[in-house]
């Protein structure tokens, strides 16, 4: 069942929005015209991943090199600091393979809606 | 508010109250001449570095050794601004409230290093306005929670005068942090302050400092100073495990036996290696250490328990219930968050990890008979705090 969230304008643009959706918190990523929806849970310890920091990530290196990339693109949990990509929700780097919960979000005619009942990655 | 005992259904051990203006916050706890010593009269000045300096002295930490992540949970930022736990309401709200938690120990953040100051006078001084800070900032807010008395071991007799000034003031303190030297805890050097907490009936509470191998008077690190946190963080609990080994060796319980200590944020997976190392080395090497009269896993039983944070987290669930029967976990094991820390464990996720039959000792029962009155009783706090 797809729910209307709201227009467009009303997500800031390279953010994260907590709405509640069904009784579920959901954390709606806005980068221009592209959205992606998650479930406000971190697979770790179900901590409310959406409230972490939006931003980059040591890349894996040699020993003693420092590779930092990703900007924008990894949410790390507020919490212990696992790392997923806020647009696919994928487990970003070696530490685990547990994704987030993603669900399905769609733009029409300026409204945005999502559907948490389509999930689009299930947690492994 | 009373609250009986059998209301008590869980309790945190350990929850780190922050400052919220830095040392200004003890403003009103410092006589006139120690501001004027700590250069916390003017106004908060600008220091070398382009930081803001609310004092001439800092607490001691070790900044070039932190955690990439933030030491605090993002999410615990009060909704009008200011740090983690730096806020009484809302920490009851946040934390409390959310987790259904009935009793709350404060193992006061800014105060971890207060062992780590070179001066004696400086970090006495300190303690004791922090002491009446916590006092009146945190105890008198929520009915909830209590305190553990900050010492500075630097100078044992004036820790243990503090422990006295506090604990016979008000019963909402059950404990005394200890912040400890290079010495070992079986060192003479805190008899006086065991002899305080033995006399008052509250255990000593030791609790990770940070500084570990930071400074000179703090415990030292095996392997020399580490190059990362995640090396800190992973080795400190060798510092404990050696103050663990050198009380029981050193008759520590033996000559206070009223004595209990709770090792908080210490680390518990190194348990059951050390506990049965000292049991086999004590079977042949007894008479070196005559006064040891029982098995040393029992003086560990019988005076010390641990905290639950940051639990253990193997690869397979099952481990973890192998471990819970290794240490006896209904006998040692007692609840902590570390709220508001990064590393935080959430009650209702670690307490379904511990076998059903031992799950309500660790989630209040082992600590309401260790604590005793103190934690079960509402407590009163005192009158006219600072005077």
């Amino acid at each position: 069942m797809k729910e209307r969230l709201g227009s467009v304008e009303d997500f800031a643009d390279g953010k994260i929005t907590i709405r509640e959706v069904e009784g579920r918190s959901v954390g709606i990523f806005r980068e221009g015209d592209a959205f992606s929806a998650m479930l406000n849970v971190c697979p770790h310890r179900a901590a409310p991943v959406c409230q972490g920091l939006l931003g980059g990530t040591m890349l894996p290196s040699k020993p003693g090199e420092y590779v930092y990339g990703l900007e924008g693109q990894v949410l790390r949990c507020p919490w212990l600091g696992w790392e997923f990509d806020v647009r696919s929700g994928e487990s970003i780097g070696p530490v685990d393979k547990r994704n987030l919960t993603m669900y399905e979000i769609a733009v029409e005619d300026g409204d945005v809606f999502v559907d948490v009942k389509g999930r689009v990655t299930a947690t492994a | 508010m009373t609250t009986e005992a059998s209301d008590i259904r869980r309790v945190d051990c350990d929850i780190h109250p922050i400052f919220s203006g830095g040392l200004r916050d003890l403003v009103p706890y410092l006589t006139d001449d120690w501001l004027a010593r700590f250069g916390m009269k003017g106004p908060v000045e600008t220091d070398q570095f382009g930081g803001k300096r609310e004092a001439t002295v800092e607490t001691p930490r070790a900044l070039n050794i932190f955690p990439v992540t933030g030491a605090f949970r993002k999410d615990a930022i009060p909704p009008g601004g200011g740090l983690p736990a730096s806020d009484p309401k809302f920490l009851g709200e946040h934390h409390l409230d959310a987790h259904g938690i009935d009793r709350g120990l404060l193992l006061g953040q800014n105060m971890l290093t207060v062992g780590s100051y070179p001066q004696s006078d400086h970090a006495a001084a300190l303690a004791s306005a922090y002491n009446d800070w916590i006092e009146e900032r945190w105890l008198e807010a929520d009915s909830r929670l209590r305190g553990t008395i900050v010492v500075a071991t630097q100078d044992p007799e004036a820790a243990a005068a503090e422990v006295r000034r506090c604990a016979e003031r008000s019963d909402r303190w059950v404990g005394v942090m200890l912040s400890l030297q290079n010495k070992a805890m079986g060192d003479s050097y805190y008899h006086p302050v065991y002899a305080e907490a033995e006399r008052q009936g509250i255990p000593i509470c030791v609790h990770i400092s940070g500084v570990e191998g930071a400074f000179p008077q703090a415990p030292s690190l095996p392997a020399g100073p580490p190059a990362t946190y995640f090396e800190v963080k992973t080795i400190y609990t060798t510092v404990y495990q050696a103050n663990l080994v050198s009380m029981v060796a050193r008759g520590t319980f033996e000559r206070f036996p009223g004595l209990k200590v709770a090792m908080i944020e210490c680390g518990i997976g190194w348990l059951p290696e050390v506990l049965w190392r000292m049991d086999t080395n004590w079977k042949a090497l007894r008479e070196e250490t005559p006064w040891v009269k029982k098995l040393p896993s029992e003086y560990v039983y019988d005076h010390v328990r641990f905290t639950s944070q940051p639990f253990v987290e193997p690869p397979q669930a099952k481990q973890i219930r192998d471990f819970c029967e290794m240490i006896q976990v209904e006998r040692i094991l007692m609840f902590a968050s570390d709220y508001p820390h990064y590393d935080f464990d959430d009650p209702t996720r670690t307490l379904a990890q511990i076998p059903k039959e031992a799950r309500r000792a660790v989630e209040a029962g082992t600590a309401l008979e260790f604590f005793g009155e103190r934690l079960r009783n509402p407590g009163r706090v005192s009158v006219g705090v600072g005077a």
